[in-house]
């Protein structure tokens, strides 16, 4: 067990934090002390320890330890008998997204970025903050073969946008394949791809393009360099640059490795096809958001290092979700294939840890598996790992504390911390009364 | 000495057309039967009012005339000239005409699927599209708005705005200046772009193609054997002033966060602008007085749980109704300080009526605005100079002083703090309107409209029933009719047992609501715009209240 005591280095404490703040965590402007006392805490990446304190201070986690002194003034919260974990991430979602999720107008638009459009008091976000939820990946939605930009954001409800928005959070692009992109029920019957082999023919020619806008501009300052050189009497006239496009640009960063793709899929044959177009320019390996089929090619998948964001248990829905299985987690699990468990809804989202206990009981996979599922695995899958994920020294103080093991059936979420900061307190809320537990008609009114 | 040659010094004619002045008069004027009645009405003089000139003291008692749609003289000790007509103003008020900054009168767009892709439509003029005969603009005289900067919100780059005076015969003759300035919108346009995110997208990369093409053309023009000629695009081409920031664009903003979109576009590509809407400059008064850039703020209140921020409190929280009513109470006066939060920050401000449903409620919320904190002689200013000296027509318009347009707002009361003052006269280019006082409104019993309806309406044999809801406070009524799947929000005003509501259809634009109610029947139509107009008459329901207690939700 770790134990960290508490030195107080006045200059050198300032000085990290200053330097911290200027250079590494630009997104803490919010940041908070808070002490969380004894509970049993799931570090997810460092076992689980019970009796054990958490302090945060500046946001960050500064302390994990028994006994530990909080230091005066600082806010203490008395977690004994609760098990504290990492806060909550959906790597999924489309809550918090103003005026529209789906350009679906054109079949390739990664020009438009969900960043633009964040829309901060989307209720949603409490109802998410209720069940551990600290940090959502808001995603374009899946109507095209090449979406918009996603934006990771933590749901700091009542703060303006600009500081939910995590600025050293990786770009990630959606892709998406199969019935949504062919607009197989939609009634425009006009929209380039109508078939799987469309998508495939677009994804080549998507990034192939930005090929030829890179090479365009390389051989532009080739020629400008040329042309700034050469002798001013008879050097003709100078080259045009090339015009700027935003769309390809965001391609050719997405073909330079730049962006994570992340790839709606379902089908196996159609994550063959994304991840062979992807090895044949050269992309490095993304995420297949769903991926319903995986389990039948998990092999190739940890083979390619593709990881996966599912659903945990839904299926038969559509045609092409007709084969998926519960015990995908399970499969992906034994193969070395990262997966994390995501919501896609803003109810879902506030239940995932439940979510993630059906890894047990399908397959079962190993607890803290499970819970890896909903917290560092959706961290690795969105490049944020250093920050959120786990509970570690350095890391954010982003915590949800829950009154069981999260994933017994009786647990429930007590309070919710961001950065050291409070958003939801269940003691403290005073839900109205639709939204308690209802006895007769279950509990889909709960927050 | 010999004096330098001015414009003045030039003929405006030449010589021959001087010598034929006298006769081609004679042939403009020979087809009007009465000759007089060309110039009845064009030499004014109002007496004895108050006139609040807007340059210095208010001069208590005094005669202001008007000729050939110019001020002539004003003063405590002028005498009417013999050929005027003269306008009592006793116990009236007279403004400098009233400047709607920011607006969307006159335009007569056609619907959606008809109109042009607005998704760059810089070259054009708002008043391609716009209706000089229209109702519409006596319901803005009504309110004491003499000029507009008509502007389009259903573009991104939704091209130029125009500031026309609102009573004319046609928009060249109307037009004080166009154009003034390029409007910006975040109004998706059906295909691509179709969502906010790639509105913005497109604003991005419109904008580097405007730059772009100014490469092109610049380049062109020096050394045109270089390089293939350049697509003619005019669009692109009136967008490189903005692009290249000498020129301002003028954002149209709602939302709090709409403040920021256009904050992180014009840092970006470095542009010169304004701002226009603003509902929610409350929200953001740290942005605007940053910003320091003029701001056109218009005068519709949203309604609280459209602002942002409204869960924030009351998310899942269970809210006893005193709470609630605490709350909304917090929310409203925030909506209602919104001009006032803008005058505080320091920039310069306009006011104007771009978004609202119905101009009808222009002159109260101004008092609305006036009572939330905004000094009233502020607002006279955000609705004389201020905009004058934004859109650069100071020498013409904002003020009483010879030689400006004779743009006159005449009222009866102060109607910055007066509920009971209404606009008397309005005088556009020296043309005058008069407005008969307001009827005293309709109380209770009988006269209430408030309460539920239910409608039948008929058009080209074919009928149809719905449901009407109508929420009466003093003479304003807002509305909601569900009929044929559809349901239409309207917002008017019911007064003298006369019910007049407009509302608007999505991809078919505006609808009229016009009945007489006696007792529990109403009896009128449906303005369908182009489409015609329906038979509409109504029933009250009978066991339902006045409208007073009906819970929004």
């Amino acid at each position: 067990m770790t134990v960290t005591r508490l030195k107080v280095r006045p200059f050198s404490a300032l000085l990290v934090t200053i330097l911290c703040l200027i250079v590494v965590w630009p997104q803490t402007i919010m940041a908070q002390d808070l002490f969380i006392r004894g509970g049993t805490v799931l570090t997810i990446t460092e076992g689980n320890l019970t009796d054990t304190d958490v302090y945060i201070k500046d946001g960050r986690i500064a302390g994990i330890g028994q006994n530990l002194e909080a230091p005066e003034g600082v806010r203490v919260i008395d977690a004994r008998g609760l098990f504290v974990m990492p806060g909550i991430l959906d790597d999924h979602s489309h809550m918090g997204v103003d005026r529209g999720i789906n350009e679906g107008s054109r079949s390739v638009v990664p020009e438009v970025s969900i960043a633009d459009v964040i829309k901060h008091d989307d209720p949603a976000f409490f109802t998410a903050l209720a069940g551990g939820i600290t940090t959502i990946h808001t995603m374009h939605g899946s109507a095209n073969s090449i979406g918009g930009q996603n934006e990771t954001i933590k749901l700091k409800w009542g703060r303006p946008w600009e500081e939910l928005v995590i600025k050293n959070a990786p770009g990630t692009l959606k892709f998406a394949l199969g019935e949504n992109v062919r607009r197989s029920s939609s009634d425009d019957p006009t929209r380039y791809p109508r078939s799987r082999s469309g998508v495939a023919e677009v994804m080549r020619e998507s990034f192939q393009l930005a090929q030829n806008y890179i090479d365009d501009w390389d051989d532009y300052q080739a020629e400008k360099a040329a042309w700034d050189r050469a002798n001013r009497r008879n050097r003709g006239f100078a080259p045009l640059p090339p015009k700027r496009d935003l769309q390809l640009e965001v391609m050719a960063k997405a073909l330079r490795g730049e962006l994570i793709i992340r790839c709606h899929a379902y089908r196996a044959d159609e994550m063959a096809m994304m991840m062979e177009v992807c090895n044949e320019f050269g992309v490095p390996a993304g995420v297949f958001e769903h991926a319903l089929d995986g389990y039948k090619i998990a092999p190739e998948l940890a083979r390619n290092g593709w990881a996966t964001s599912v659903f945990a248990d839904s299926w038969g829905y559509k045609i092409e979700a007709y084969e998926a299985i519960p015990y995908k987690m399970q499969i992906h699990y034994e193969h070395g294939v990262r997966t994390s468990i995501n919501s896609d809804s803003a109810e879902r989202v506030r239940r995932l840890f439940q979510e993630a206990a059906r890894g047990v009981k399908y397959g079962g996979v190993p607890e803290n598996e499970c819970l890896k599922m909903i917290t560092i695995n959706a961290a690795l899958n969105l490049g944020i790992d250093s920050w959120v994920g786990s509970i570690e020294l350095g890391k954010d103080g982003d915590i949800a504390i829950f009154s069981h093991y999260p994933l017994h059936t009786a647990a429930r979420c007590e309070m919710t911390i961001i950065e050291g900061e409070i958003y939801f307190d269940r003691s403290a809320t005073d839900v109205a009364a639709d939204w308690v537990i209802d006895p007769d008609g279950g509990d889909r009114n709960r927050p | 000495m010999p004096r330098p040659v001015t414009h003045r010094d030039r003929p405006l004619f030449p010589r021959a057309v001087r010598l034929l002045l006298p006769a081609l008069a004679v042939v403009i004027l020979l087809p009007l039967s009465d000759v007089s009645a060309q110039y009845e009405g064009r030499v004014y003089a109002v007496t004895g009012a108050r006139l609040v000139t807007g340059t210095g003291p208010i001069i208590e008692s005094g005669t202001i005339v008007l000729r050939g749609g110019l001020i002539e003289a004003l003063g405590a000790n002028i005498s009417p000239p013999a050929d005027a007509v003269l306008v009592d103003g006793e116990g009236l008020t007279v403004y400098p005409g009233f400047i709607d900054a920011y607006s969307q009168a006159g335009l007569a767009l056609p619907d959606r699927q008809e109109r042009e892709h607005a998704g760059n439509i810089a070259s054009r003029l708002a008043t391609d599209h716009f209706d000089p005969a229209s109702d519409d603009l006596a319901a803005y005289r009504q309110q004491g708005l003499t000029t507009a900067l008509v502007a389009r919100s259903d573009g991104v780059f939704g091209g130029q705005a125009v500031l026309i005076n609102l009573m004319g015969g046609d928009v060249p003759s109307m037009t004080v200046r166009a154009p003034v300035v390029q409007v910006m919108g975040y109004e998706g346009q059906g295909d691509y772009p179709g969502t906010l995110m790639a509105v913005v997208a497109w604003q991005r990369q419109t904008l580097i193609d405007a730059s772009y093409h100014n490469l092109l053309l610049t380049r062109y023009s020096r050394e045109p054997r270089s390089m293939a000629r350049p697509p003619a695009d005019p669009d692109l081409e009136a967008l490189i002033p903005v692009a290249k920031g000498e020129a301002p664009v003028l954002g149209i903003v709602h939302l709090e966060n709409d403040f920021k979109r256009l904050r992180s576009l014009v840092a970006e590509y470095s542009l010169s602008y304004w701002i226009a809407g603003a509902e929610e400059a409350f929200r953001v008064p740290d942005l605007i007085e940053a910003a320091g850039v003029p701001i056109l703020v218009s005068l519709n209140f949203p309604s609280i749980n459209q602002v942002t921020g409204y869960w924030f409190d009351r998310a899942y929280r269970n809210l006893d109704e005193a709470e609630t009513e605490a709350l909304d109470e917090r929310d409203e006066t925030a909506v209602h300080s919104n001009a006032a939060v803008v005058y505080g920050t320091g920039v310069p401000f306009a006011l104007g009526t771009g978004g609202m449903r119905s101009v009808d409620s222009f002159l109260k919320n101004l008092r609305t605005s006036v009572e939330a904190g905004l000094p009233a002689g502020e607002a006279l200013k955000a609705l004389t100079v201020n905009p004058a000296s934004i859109f650069g027509v100071s020498d013409m318009l904002g003020t009483l002083e010879p030689g400006k347009i004779a743009n006159l707002t005449v009222t009866s009361g102060d109607v910055f703090t007066d509920e009971e003052a209404w606009i008397a006269h309005v005088f556009i280019d020296g043309r005058k309107e008069t407005f008969e006082a307001p009827k005293p409104r309709a109380t209770g019993g009988g006269g209430a409209v408030g309460g539920e309806w239910t409608v039948s309406v008929s058009m080209m044999g074919e009928a149809a029933e719905g449901d009407l809801i109508l929420d009466q406070t003093g003479d304003q009524v807002t509305g909601e009719l569900t009929i044929a799947g559809l349901t239409i929000e309207f917002e008017g005003s019911f007064s003298g047992g006369e019910l007049n509501l407009k509302g608007s259809i999505p991809d078919l634009g505006a609808v009229t609501l016009t009945a007489t109610v006696e007792g529990d029947k109403m009896s009128g139509s449906l303005g369908l715009g182009t489409t015609g107009s329906a038979e509409l008459t109504g029933m009250r329901k009978p066991d339902a209240g006045t409208g007073e207690g009906r819970v929004e939700r």
